[in-house]
């Protein structure tokens, strides 16, 4: 049985001891987190340049100029970087380029 | 040829011939079917980090797939007269289109750039579909693209 009188305490010793390392592990991981990823997009035979180029404007904004210079990039070195952002961001810019069926993966820089 | 989309108004005018019609209706089931096409892997060499991305993300590309098929069918069936595609009907046919060429291309082992000037590939009703969609996607894209802004560098 507890008594109230015990209470008190034992309530407080392990809100101390789970409070402060999980502040620490916290820290740590938003760190690693809000860390850069790249959102890298692969070469592959079947899209096409011109489709490409217009998915890259209308997710990332780029202008034509721009979206073009990354497609070229994707195609004569297999591989282009088109966003930097944070891990859950660089993610969900991979999730909208494989929504258009584009070949896209995250990595750190 | 006239072209099939044309930006207009409020989006991009869509006008199918009756035969095109009934080659886009084979898009929905080249789709559901040719899973393995399409990419759905975020990390390069990490298998564990794929499996949770997958779970969180499963569920809503199977949901945003579906709801693209459905605005391609429900646009479909009205394009022999000509319809209005809103921005976003018009990026669901976008995505459905380019996800059906991936199909196409892996049935036909496609693994080189060089696929639409290989005038060695064996004619195959895979391969002309491949090209007619090849012309339906730059259609698409020329009209969405006189929409986009093009920003100052």
């Amino acid at each position: 049985m507890l008594s109230s009188a015990k209470q008190p305490s034992t309530a407080n010793v392990p809100i101390i001891m789970a409070t402060a390392p999980q502040e620490t592990i916290d820290v740590e991981s938003d760190v690693r987190t809000d860390r850069a990823w790249n959102v890298v997009v692969w070469d592959d035979p079947v899209n096409l340049m011109s489709y490409v180029v217009f998915v890259f404007r209308k997710l990332f904004g780029y202008s034509e100029a721009e979206a073009t210079k990354l497609m070229l990039e994707v195609h004569h070195d297999g591989k282009s970087i088109v966003a930097s952002a944070p891990r859950e961001r660089a993610e969900m810019d991979c999730y909208r380029l494989h929504r258009y069926g584009l070949w896209a993966t995250i990595e750190r820089p | 040829m006239t072209e099939v989309f044309r930006p207009e108004a409020g989006g991009v005018r869509m006008e199918l011939s009756t035969w095109q019609v009934e080659l886009l209706a084979a898009i929905p089931a080249l789709v559901e079917n040719g899973g393995e096409a399409l990419p759905a892997d975020a990390y390069a060499d990490d298998p564990l980090a794929n499996s949770e991305y997958r779970r969180y993300m499963a569920d809503e590309a199977e949901q945003a797939d579906s709801g693209d098929m459905a605005i391609v069918m429900t646009t479909l069936s009205a394009a022999l007269d000509g319809v209005v595609l809103d921005a976003e009907e018009a990026e669901a046919w976008l995505r459905s289109v380019g996800k059906a060429r991936l199909v196409l291309g892996n049935r036909l082992g496609v693994t080189s750039n060089a696929w639409e000037a290989d005038d060695t590939m064996e004619e195959t009703p895979e391969l002309a579909l491949l090209h007619y969609l090849s012309w339906i996607q730059n259609s698409l894209v020329d009209a969405l693209s006189d929409l986009l802004p093009d920003p100052v560098e």
